[in-house]
């Protein structure tokens, strides 16, 4: 951990005037930290403040709810084909279908996960990343982030961790519930560890384009209705525009490439589970490039020009 | 010019910086050192051009700048990492309280949490805010915003503090306070100030270096008792009151070139500006004429009101 020492803090003089203050306040002369530990800070009281926030309350709560009713759902789901064998009806399913099912039961977990939260995380990256760079313009802590050694860069990936951190952690909180109740009902460690490992890269993908794109609105805007709007009309609008292209034009891939997708396009890819071929089988991928880093060159310009960052 | 005693916390030289088509400073060329340094100068003049220059939030067009020692434009965040900044504006963070404004503040400039948390509830208390900083800081009346922001300018113990228009918006006795804590901040802990305001009465109440500014241009760089000890060529006369002299005096000065600027009161004072700049001669040769006894007879010092509207003419 880099860490700069600090000069030795001079001897306070006496008080000429002989006034009271608080002798509490005195020189500092302990450690100090690097300033690359800035973007963990700036997060960490983001999701302080954002806690006490009601929105964030109740999509967190949602988030539970969800999560109890598909571990639930799932759970019978899964146990369906333990409950043939052991009824004594037919032969039951032999191990060859048993492993598929396995299988499947492990996809499920990576699906499931996207799916059953879907609606609180897009609640919660709206909720904390759409309207945070707004409210920090509106509350003039540009000024107060930057006369401290935070630069731009820091800054705004501070703001991309607090804009997901709670969507982050409700979502790995359902994959881990998922993966371990998938071991419990017949998955192998490596298999269950598989599972969670390709959820939590369609977590992480998700998550960053999601936010990456609330940031970059937040930029364009002082005015946090506004930004969260916006961040809804493009997510949604754009969930059903490409939707309706796919359909009208008869190209599947147009599926894959809007902001709320084409994360689940790139796991499918990885996963072997994506129906789209050739040329098009990249089209997630690049939808997904495009959308986080065109919206962080966004966001980044955006900072280079507010006035009290110029130049 | 600059104590030869004191040390100097920040050196400007030629610096300029241009937006498009206007002229925010002009080769400025400053020396500010230990001790409370006010920056003066009317809207406009570049006071905050100039301190951001120096924060490293914005790139001059040409000029060197030494901060503490070290380059605002090579090591910003070194920079920015031992000086303190009050802005004028509110710049605090919604839903956060007092103290964990003031901890975000100290952990972001490099001090772990513990000694972060420890250091803000010491920073406020040391503000007056001590039973107020567990309340959101967006519920709090001008005075208490005030406050934090010394606070959270404070709380990592910076060797540079700039302040802009600290004492805005506060009442008489918070103003007091205020200026009270400026000048213990200096006097007992040892840290720099400059003042950024357009209040001269605060100057004079803490400051002890002058400089101002006027359309990006430096016109005084100074001690402020030289400052106010510069006159205007005016001279302070009081005579012995004797009431049926005073009008014998008003025009022996008037037939020697002299003009009495001020009324006479009933103690026997005149304001009087010598035909010859900073010859007194006159003013004698009247008091004889007239038969007056001169009792105090000294160039008249100005108040730094005066003083500034003749820089800035």
């Amino acid at each position: 951990m880099p860490t700069t020492p600090t000069p030795a803090a001079a001897a306070a003089p006496k008080s000429p005037a002989g006034a009271v203050y608080s002798l509490a306040y005195t020189r500092y002369a302990g450690r100090r930290r690097s300033p690359a530990f800035a973007p963990l800070v700036i997060a960490r009281y983001a999701l302080l403040a954002q806690l006490r926030q009601r929105g964030v309350k109740v999509a967190l709560l949602l988030g539970v709810l969800l999560l109890t009713v598909c571990a639930a759902g799932l759970g019978f789901s899964w146990s369906i084909p333990s409950m043939i064998a052991g009824s004594g009806f037919g032969r039951g399913p032999d191990a060859a279908q048993l492993a598929a099912m396995v299988r499947e039961g492990e996809a499920d977990v990576v699906t499931w996960t996207l799916r059953a939260q879907l609606l609180p995380t897009f609640l919660l990256v709206l909720w904390c990343g759409a309207g945070a760079i707004s409210a920090d313009l509106m509350a003039g802590a540009f000024q107060f982030h930057f006369s401290r050694p935070v630069s731009p860069g820091r800054y705004l990936a501070g703001r991309l961790l607090s804009s997901s951190g709670w969507a982050l952690a409700l979502s790995v909180g359902t994959l881990t519930v998922l993966s371990t109740e998938r071991l419990a009902f017949g998955s192998t460690p490596l298999g269950a560890a598989r599972a969670f490992g390709l959820g939590a890269v369609a977590v992480l993908l998700s998550l960053s384009s999601l936010s990456a794109a609330a940031l970059a609105v937040s930029s364009i805007t002082r005015r946090k209705g506004l930004a969260q709007a916006l961040f809804a009309a493009v997510a949604l609008a754009g969930w059903v525009l490409s939707r309706s292209l796919s359909v009208a034009l008869r190209e599947p891939w147009l599926k894959s490439i809007d902001l709320l997708s084409c994360a689940d396009g790139v796991v499918a890819q990885i996963a072997g589970t994506s129906r789209l071929t050739g040329a098009y089988a990249a089209a997630p991928a690049l939808a997904w490039l495009a959308w986080t880093g065109g919206s962080l060159a966004l966001a980044t310009w955006q900072l280079s020009r507010a006035e009290v960052n110029r130049g | 010019m600059v104590l030869a005693s004191a040390a100097v916390k920040l050196r400007v030289r030629s610096l300029s910086r241009r937006y498009e088509g206007v002229t925010a400073l002009d080769d400025v060329s400053v020396e500010i050192p230990e001790g409370r340094t006010a920056l003066l100068g009317p809207n406009g003049a570049g006071k905050s051009t100039l301190l951001k220059c120096v924060l490293g939030l914005v790139r001059p067009t040409s000029g060197d700048i030494e901060v503490l020692g070290l380059d605002p434009r090579r090591d910003p965040l070194g920079v920015r990492a031992r000086i303190g900044y009050m802005p004028e504006d509110d710049a605090h963070l919604p839903d956060l309280t007092a103290v964990e404004l003031c901890a975000y503040g100290a952990e972001l400039a490099g001090l772990p949490p513990r000694e972060a948390i420890d250091r803000a509830h010491a920073a406020l208390f040391y503000v007056g805010l001590d039973d107020k900083r567990y309340m959101p800081v967006q519920g709090y009346s001008t005075g208490l915003r005030q406050r934090t922001k010394l606070a959270a300018a404070i709380v990592h113990d910076p060797e540079l503090l700039f302040l802009d228009e600290p004492t805005n918006g506060l009442d008489p006795a918070s103003r007091e306070e205020m200026l009270s804590l400026i000048a213990d901040l200096r006097d007992r802990r040892g840290c720099s100030v400059v003042l950024s305001t357009h209040l001269l009465a605060d100057v004079e109440r803490v400051c002890d270096h002058v400089v101002v500014l006027a359309a990006g241009r430096v016109v005084a760089d100074a001690p402020l008792a030289e400052v106010l000890g510069r006159g205007d060529g005016r001279y302070l006369v009081r005579v012995k009151p004797v009431a049926e002299r005073f009008a014998a005096f008003e025009r022996a000065l008037t037939e020697l070139g002299c003009t009495a600027e001020a009324s006479a009161d009933a103690r026997g004072e005149w304001v009087v500006r010598p035909g010859v700049p900073d010859d007194p001669a006159p003013i004698w040769e009247a008091a004889l004429r007239a038969d007056v006894q001169v009792r105090h007879l000294a160039l008249r010092k100005a108040s730094l009101d005066e003083a500034f509207l003749r820089m800035l003419a």
